[in-house]
């Protein structure tokens, strides 16, 4: 069994090591030269018209945090639709719980105001 | 493995509070955002304090005369073909959960005069609130790594929400930010050490790993491994009550949070973090203490100089209170370092005593005010006493306390602790102990000093709210009185320390 | 052609959480990074959990592993949503403009 775990403690160090490296190694021999080129966002077939670094509008975030909490639900719904014959009642209304929990948030968004663009 | 098909309402009964908390926090919710506008704060508050109320009650009408567990959903192949279960209520959780509701409610008086002062008054303010107490429930009951995760995520997040409630305020939300990032990577480490300790020896929970460790088999297979993961685990857990070398977090934070969520963070995490701390380091490590007890020894040792040390030089009274609290945690974890289940209810005894010390010192912050503005300055403190000798004399007795001054209830504790130490042959870690806390003793004097020998002319804000002069007193008077009547004190956290260790010799 | 062995996911899983780890404290521009480094950790640990629960033929740690997945869903929102209150304070997103308190 130590035999199948020291491997791993090795490449912690090793790994930590080499991410350091990656991480000195431009420091040290990269070129900088910038020109407004370089700097220059690339975009694909017409001169950029923007900066890169433009701030966009924070309402994109809420839009993405959202998102993110509402979406992972379906990774408890596939694996309980596929038991579903197993697990009966209790299952059933098991989930029908978690959803509820769900539902209160996405009516306190709502409510709140979060969904509306303006 | 098989799924419970049926529904079987015993197993519920054991966390019927926190179903209680839950479901109140989700009719909060809505209800919340369907009332009107100036109605919704006072509703809620209401409704949040009779919600507490209502789980205090569940929680001490249910005091289980053994062990009792809940939730079995899943059961697992045990070789000894036992039920494993998420969550555990006994004694020790009990008690626990009692102060975690208790100081919670307290806090909540704190806050009304502050948020209506700074017109950041919002109903979510107390959901939030709801949800952390929901996670340290589930974290002090948790009987399995995985239920400990969830409590302690629950927790947390709610409390990197409430540092960052000022929004309109660029500290507190630089405090919110640097509380999350930190908090997280302390979760990422707990989690690594807890899937290494899940990987060898195929148990999440609490009684599987005693017994896994118990056997040696896990030991002997991959001992770098498992100490390994055992320190991450506990680092993980040195995050979370801020011992040193993990607290960088805990000064930015307690400055940067609005007041009232400082006081509420530097107790009811507290209670959890190091209740269950200790729960994980006598019953599943029970057997691992060799290994650990160098660990929280060192913890010990750095967080009392650290915190003491770095408490010396602030300018800031909330900067210094959590320096306080880092140095305090040290002495908590010196009867922890013995590794004897003996001593755990010095380290109770202790965390108790220091909550109520800190929940007086916040009324009394939150009752100052000059021109209008929260003192926070320790400058602004001089001459305390001939503006207003009352609140003085109350700080000035609490600081005695932290000090570590006899007779008070913080000089008992930290006797108590130190004696156990002794006791139990720890004694160079305790001579360490005993000159910090005399170097800790000279920056909670030097606030005294402040007060009673500097010259202020300034006269503070004058009214002070029933509710804040209330808590400042009561806990004054506990302070004292538990000074005064020690062998009180030590009641309850001997009947946790009962409770734990009916628990670890549950599987003999 | 060697078969997947239980050391080369761990070994994968120790190396992204390396990676999360030390992206976050070498990281000094944006704080967007540090929350996809938090997420690499969480995800890390994930990979570690479901090879053991593979080796062990138990399910916990599957189990465990959606918890862990939903709880860091729960936690990059948070953190968004800090992030987005701190710049709308500070009107930046850098790590070295996290200054107001120190000592």
């Amino acid at each position: 069994m130590l035999e199948e775990y020291f491997p791993v403690l090795i490449f912690l160090i090793i790994g930590t090591g080499i991410s350091l490296l990656f991480t000195a190694i431009p420091f040290i021999v990269a070129e900088r030269k910038p020109d407004s080129e370089k700097l220059s966002p690339y975009e694909c077939g017409f001169e950029a018209f923007d900066t890169a670094r433009k701030r966009f509008d924070v309402r994109f975030y809420l839009v993405a945090i959202l998102f993110i909490i509402f979406d992972l639900e379906v990774a408890f719904l596939f694996p309980w639709a596929m038991a579903f014959g197993d697990i009966g009642l209790f299952g059933f209304w098991s989930m029908m719980v978690f959803l509820l929990v769900l539902t209160v948030g996405f009516i306190y968004e709502w409510k709140k105001g979060a969904l509306e663009w303006e | 493995m098989t799924m419970m098909n049926e529904f079987n309402w015993h197993f519920y009964s054991a966390g019927i509070a926190e179903i209680f908390v839950m479901v109140v926090c989700l009719v909060l919710l809505v209800a919340g955002a369907f009332s009107h506008k100036s109605v919704e704060g006072k509703f809620v508050r209401n409704l949040t304090m009779l919600g507490l109320l209502g789980a205090l009650v569940m929680v001490v009408g249910h005091i289980p005369e053994v062990r009792e567990f809940a939730f079995p959903v899943v059961e697992h192949a045990m070789p000894s073909g036992a039920m494993v279960s998420l969550f555990v209520n006994d004694k020790f959780t009990v008690f626990l959960k009692v102060f975690i509701i208790l100081s919670a409610m307290l806090s909540l008086y704190l806050v009304d005069d502050y948020m209506t002062r700074k017109k950041t008054r919002k109903y979510e303010y107390d959901i939030l609130i709801l949800l952390s107490v929901l996670g340290a429930m589930i974290m002090v009951s948790a009987a399995d790594l995985l239920m400990l995760y969830i409590g302690l995520e629950l927790m947390s997040f709610s409390l990197y929400i409430l540092t960052a409630f000022h929004r309109k305020e660029a500290k507190s939300s630089e405090a919110g930010l640097k509380y999350f990032i930190l908090g997280s990577i302390a979760s990422g480490l707990l989690l690594f050490g807890m899937s290494y300790i899940y990987g060898l020896t195929g148990e999440t929970s609490f009684d599987g790993l005693q017994q896994a460790f118990a056997s040696g088999i896990a030991i002997q297979d991959a001992a770098m491994m498992l100490t390994f993961a055992m320190v991450l685990f506990i680092t993980g857990m040195a995050f979370k009550i801020s011992a040193a070398p993990f607290h960088m977090w805990t000064p930015d934070v307690y400055e940067g949070a609005p007041t009232p969520v400082t006081a509420y963070m530097a107790i009811v995490p507290k209670i959890a973090a190091m209740g269950i701390f200790v729960r994980v380091l006598f019953e599943p490590l029970m057997y691992m203490a060799d290994q650990w007890q160098q660990i929280v020894i060192a913890l010990s040792i750095l967080s009392m100089a650290v915190g003491s040390l770095m408490a010396i030089v602030q300018n800031n009274i909330k900067r210094l209170l959590a320096y306080s609290s880092i140095a305090n945690i040290g002495f908590m974890l010196v009867p922890v370092a013995t590794a004897s289940i003996h001593a755990v209810d010095e380290a109770m005894s202790y965390l108790l005593v220091y909550c109520m010390m800190t929940l007086g010192v916040f009324a009394v912050i939150l009752s100052l005010r000059l021109r209008e503005k929260y003192v926070e300055r320790i400058e602004d403190l001089s001459g305390l006493s001939k503006t207003n000798p009352s609140v003085a004399a109350a700080l000035a007795i609490l600081m005695f306390s932290l000090a570590g001054v006899p007779p008070l209830a913080g000089f008992m504790v930290k006797y108590q602790a130190f004696k156990v130490g002794v006791e139990m042959g720890l004694t160079w870690l305790v001579i360490v102990a005993v000159l910090l806390s005399v170097v800790s003793a000279y920056y909670c004097l030097r606030v005294v000093k402040v007060m009673y020998f500097d010259k202020g002319s300034e006269v503070y804000s004058p009214e002070v709210p029933s509710q804040i002069r209330f808590i400042m007193w009561a806990m004054v008077a506990l302070v004292v009185g538990f000074g005064i009547l020690p062998d009180t004190l030590f009641q309850i956290p001997a009947i946790i320390q009962q409770s734990l260790m009916d628990a670890t010799t549950f599987n003999g | 052609m060697e078969n997947v062995a239980l050391h080369h996911y761990l070994i994968l899983s120790a190396m992204l959480f390396v990676v999360g780890l030390i992206g976050i404290f070498l990281n000094r521009k944006s704080i967007i990074i540090i929350l996809m480094c938090i997420e690499l950790m969480l995800l890390s640990v994930n990979i570690n959990f479901v090879a053991f629960s593979a080796f062990l033929g138990d399910l916990t740690g599957q189990i465990f592993t959606f918890f862990i997945l939903t709880v860091a869903a729960a936690e990059v929102s948070i953190g968004l949503a800090i992030l987005t209150i701190f710049y709308r304070n500070r009107h930046s997103g850098d790590v070295e403009d996290s200054n107001l308190m120190k000592g």
